[in-house]
């Protein structure tokens, strides 16, 4: 899937277009999320850039194309400990069992489309606070976090791990407000992660189109509010390479809205009140 | 900027060059439409409206109009009609074809000039206030001379020091710097020779380079004046370290010009404040509750951006046009000529990144993100930010002295 670049002037129209008749914003600093969303949809209406779906929308927009751009708008809306219920799971369970029936190796963690490292930084901090709280068996750097996006810009700021107070705002709600003040230092306008929650989470570049066998094998893999918006036979592909990418007893966790119905039966949903997941028997 | 006429010679027209230097522009003009297409292209990038006179059964302007239209280059130059009589379907022929208004003749020169500014909208009518604008500062001849020299193998460590010694207060002004804590080493430097040879070449003529563009700027204000001198000196010197770290990758003939491309990037914010002081703090004052970047609310409300006004001023200055291409590309670096992308993206990466470590001069509402194929140009590894990172911590630290002696 190439990309194709939109201009700020056709993002304003597009993002003026939407709120207009959604309701729906879309920040201009979101180029990169336009881009890798919407890319794919210009191509299938064989369009060559954005200012034809532009054109086309203030001409007479068919309501569907409408539908696909706002649902591709609004998901990975990059928050910490996004959907709260799949956190508890993974710290009340997921990581006591890989902790547990793995003490011998490193135990490798996939956050496949980490944007700017909100999603991997929030599994660093689960850990360390386990660790603190002296649950955990051997150092936090037994864990790796590999931590994968195609957007250069987000991974720059992810590796920098300096976030300003917009993106500080979204998600240290209710139970995990108490991880901002243990693992963030505020100057001015700007708070910085910790080196210890960094260390443990590697940054790469990385498109899921290409084959996994460069990343190695992985017990926890997160593939949240990515794969709804490629083709089915893209994400058949894409749930194969995963399941041979993950070691047996390996987790597997989706976004709270996605399920792998039709897509893959190789592993196995487990559902719990608070939340999902799928494991690889 | 200017405004191409065709055809004026025609009865009716009235006084069209008083009516068009009302409006700040100055008239060119054309006898016919072969000669407006010679003029458009010997004058690419200077006509910002062309005026075409149409009268059936002559088909000339109409059929300049389609060329005009027809071609890339000029495509975007909007196009009056002046029609010799009024007739609807001839009109939306004309608009059809691409026109972007139609006056009948005669016209009321009030008209005229209203269809004019109508036309080009406030960008236009911006671009043409600052042609006119006298009290915008000139470059000072010095900054001429040294910026001829930026990536000249020839001059010598002499020259320059002849050069600043010309003059007094730039001299002064370079002693203050050299003994200052950014670079001070054990003795008092007291004359500019001693500065040189202690400091090296090319950091004494990037002194300089600040030293002569802060005074010539002087006249000029804005909030946050200090901070703009700390996020552009920063910015510089980043751009410097960027380069340097991509090695070969980074054409040698560029490098000169990279700290003075970093200094003047934002040159166009300090120009839109001294000429729109209360448009631009209303913008200012928006800001946070938005979640546009400052060149996108001047572009959204103003029509142009701080890069495009820098550019233009740059260009009034004659200064060389790797400079120039660096201002006004900063934030789109893929519209830059393909011999200049490695300076001005190496301009577009260090201003992110000295907005994200907070050296900038607006709090918030920082691009989000840079253009990856910037990044791809200088090869530069995940693994390697942490360390561009401290190096512009150090950077900061030393822009945030240096600015204070400005």
């Amino acid at each position: 899937m190439a990309i194709i670049k939109v201009t700020p002037q056709e993002l304003t129209e597009l993002a003026r277009f939407l709120e207009k008749v959604r309701g729906i914003v879309i920040p201009p600093n979101k180029a990169y999320l336009v881009e890798s969303r919407l890319s794919k949809l210009l191509e299938e209406n064989g369009m060559k850039s954005y200012r034809e779906l532009v054109d086309l929308l203030k001409r007479n927009p068919p309501k569907p194309l409408v539908d696909k751009i706002v649902d591709a708008m609004t998901t990975n809306e990059t928050l910490w400990f996004r959907d709260s219920g799949i956190w508890e799971i993974m710290r009340d369970e997921i990581i006591p069992d890989l902790d547990r029936r793995i003490p011998a190796r490193r135990i490798r963690i996939w956050s496949a489309a980490c944007s700017t490292g909100q999603e991997p930084y929030s599994i660093s901090m689960l850990i360390h606070r386990r660790h603190k709280e002296k649950r955990i068996a051997g150092p936090p750097s037994r864990y790796e976090i590999v931590a994968t996006d195609i957007s250069m810009s987000a991974l720059f700021l992810a590796k920098v791990g300096r976030y300003d107070r917009i993106s500080m705002s979204r998600g240290f709600t209710g139970q995990w407000a108490t991880y901002k003040d243990e693992f963030f230092k505020t100057t001015g306008n700007t708070a910085q992660i910790s080196n210890e929650i960094k260390d443990i989470v590697h940054f790469q570049r990385f498109n899921l189109s290409d084959p996994l066998t460069s990343l190695g094998k992985f017990d926890l893999v997160l593939i949240r509010n990515v794969a709804i918006y490629f083709s089915l036979d893209f994400k058949k592909e894409l749930f194969r390479k995963i399941y041979n990418a993950m070691n047996p007893g390996g987790y597997l966790i989706l976004g709270a809205s996605e399920s792998l119905r039709g897509i893959s039966s190789d592993f196995k949903l487990v559902t719990r009140p608070r939340g999902f997941y799928y494991t690889k028997v | 900027m200017k405004i191409l006429a065709v055809n004026d010679t025609r009865a009716g027209l009235g006084n069209l060059k008083d009516t068009i230097e009302t409006t700040g522009f100055e008239l060119i003009t054309a006898s016919s439409g072969q000669e407006a297409l010679q003029v458009l292209e010997k004058e690419y990038g200077n006509v910002s409206l062309v005026l075409l006179y149409w009268n059936e059964p002559d088909t000339d302007g109409y059929e300049t109009l389609l060329a005009i239209k027809g071609d890339e280059r000029f495509r975007s130059i909007p196009v009056i009609m002046l029609c010799a009589d009024y007739y609807q379907p001839k009109e939306m022929q004309a608009f059809k074809a691409g026109a972007n208004a139609c006056l009948t003749i005669p016209f009321n020169q009030k008209d005229l000039a209203a269809k004019i500014s109508e036309t080009l909208g406030k960008r236009g009518m911006i671009l043409a206030k600052l042609a006119r604008i006298s009290n915008l500062p000139t470059a000072p001849p010095v900054l001429v001379a040294l910026l001829q020299k930026l990536n000249d193998e020839n001059y010598t460590i002499d020259d320059l020091v002849s050069l600043i010694e010309e003059d007094v207060a730039l001299s002064a002004k370079i002693l203050a710097v050299a003994n200052s804590p950014a670079y001070r080493g054990t003795s008092e430097i007291t004359s500019v020779r001693t500065a040189a040879v202690r400091l090296g070449f090319d950091e004494i003529k990037d002194i300089s380079m600040v030293a002569i563009i802060s005074s010539s700027l002087s006249s000029l204000t804005i909030p946050n004046l200090g901070r703009f001198w700390i996020h552009s000196l920063a910015v510089g010197y980043t751009a410097q370290v960027l380069a340097r770290r991509a090695g070969r990758k980074f054409p040698p003939r560029l490098k000169g010009y990279l700290f003075t491309a970093g200094l003047l990037h934002d040159l166009g914010s300090l120009v839109l404040y001294h000429l729109f002081s209360k448009e631009v703090q209303i913008l200012y004052d928006r800001l946070p509750e938005t979640d546009l970047t400052m060149y996108q609310l001047e572009e959204e409300s103003l029509g142009i951006d701080h890069a495009e006004v820098g550019a233009y001023v740059a260009r009034h200055w004659k200064l060389p046009e790797a400079i120039r291409e660096a201002i006004a590309f900063h934030h789109a670096p893929w519209q830059a000529s393909s011999s200049m992308k490695p300076l001005v993206s190496a301009v577009h990466l260090a201003d992110f990144i000295c907005n994200n470590q907070e050296f900038s001069w607006i709090d918030d509402n920082f691009p989000r993100e840079f253009d990856s194929s910037s990044w791809e140009l200088f090869d530069m590894d995940l693994d390697d930010v942490p360390e561009i990172i401290d190096e512009v911590k150090e950077i900061g630290q030393k822009s945030e002295i240096f600015a204070a002696l400005l």
